[in-house]
């Protein structure tokens, strides 16, 4: 940011707006109001609900998975719409490889908390992620994807 | 799927590894970790003269970087220094060529299995891990000696 601008030179403004120079986020701001717009048109409650009908139809899934550990609660009591978990003999980044082939999105890796991975003794987890739009056919598919990685690498 | 960058001779040094665990003696150890992904390997390396003895190494990580581990040793291991930095030379240049670089079986044997790694920019550094490791822990040892 500038204090004085003139054609034999301009001087500044005193840190740190001197360094908080450009437009500011005018498309973002609009961009959220609109974002916020369209989840109250929904309902708070309405995508919570849908994310903990996702979330437990996924925990039976992944459940009855051979290999598979689900890292944290065993139900949706004290869990949001993620799921980490691990797959037998198989590293985290080579799941989230053989997932993305088959068209499967997950995040693999510490997920910035490296000291959790540790505690549980286990090198990085695969997280599946889910929302609003999320369907119980994308978590079959995510299914048999860990069924593929299971066969690839077993 | 996947056969591009996952090729069988990768999943076979992933499943049976050539010369892991570390060794002893050694001349320079070199512990490198991939921070975005927690992938982390120590390289030891002996020389015997103007050859390179031994690289031991043990670590954690995906199939890439343990295989790649398995393919330095076996690579590596017993040849002359100056043939082992030009191996890590070749091997270098066809993880960072993008997909285009072709590779020489007679120089980097099993490595060529890794080129198709090169056309997935963010497990490049994974093949790369226990190269940059040895390269390292040689560089040090030849330094102590002043060579």
């Amino acid at each position: 940011m500038i204090e004085t601008v003139a054609m034999e030179g301009s001087t500044f403004a005193s840190v740190p707006h001197k360094f908080e120079a450009g437009t500011p986020p005018i498309a973002q701001a609009i961009g959220l109001g609109a974002a916020v717009d369209y989840l109250t048109g929904i309902g708070m409650p309405a995508i919570h609900q849908h994310e903990q009908i996702i979330t437990a139809y996924a925990l039976d899934r992944l459940r009855d998975v051979e290999g598979i550990t689900i890292i944290g609660p065993d139900s949706v009591v004290d869990r949001g719409g993620t799921i980490s978990f691990t797959v037998d003999g198989v590293h985290p980044h080579d799941v989230g490889q053989v997932l993305d082939e088959q068209g499967v999105a997950v995040r693999v890796g510490h997920h910035c908390a490296r000291p959790v991975c540790v505690r549980y003794g286990i090198p990085a987890t695969t997280r599946a992620s889910f929302f609003l739009y999320t369907t119980t056919a994308e978590i079959n598919a995510m299914v048999d994807g860990i069924e593929k990685v299971k066969r690839f690498f077993g | 799927m996947s056969e591009s960058l996952y090729q069988e001779i990768i999943l076979d040094h992933y499943k049976q590894p050539h010369g892991r665990g570390l060794r002893e003696p050694f001349d320079a150890e070199s512990h490198h970790v991939n921070p975005t992904c927690g992938d982390e390997i120590t390289v030891r390396v002996s020389f015997d003269g103007a050859k390179i003895a031994d690289v031991s190494y043990d670590g954690q990580g995906c199939s890439i970087s343990q295989a790649s581990a398995s393919v330095l040793h076996e690579l590596v291991a017993g040849s002359t220094v100056d043939d082992a930095f030009a191996t890590e030379a070749a091997f270098t240049q066809l993880m960072q060529g993008k997909g285009q670089v072709e590779p020489d079986e007679d120089v980097l044997g099993d490595g060529i299995a890794f080129a198709g790694v090169a056309r997935y920019p963010a497990r490049v550094k994974c093949a790369l891990l226990s190269w940059m490791a040895f390269k390292d822990a040689a560089a040090r040892a030849l330094a102590e000696e002043g060579r």
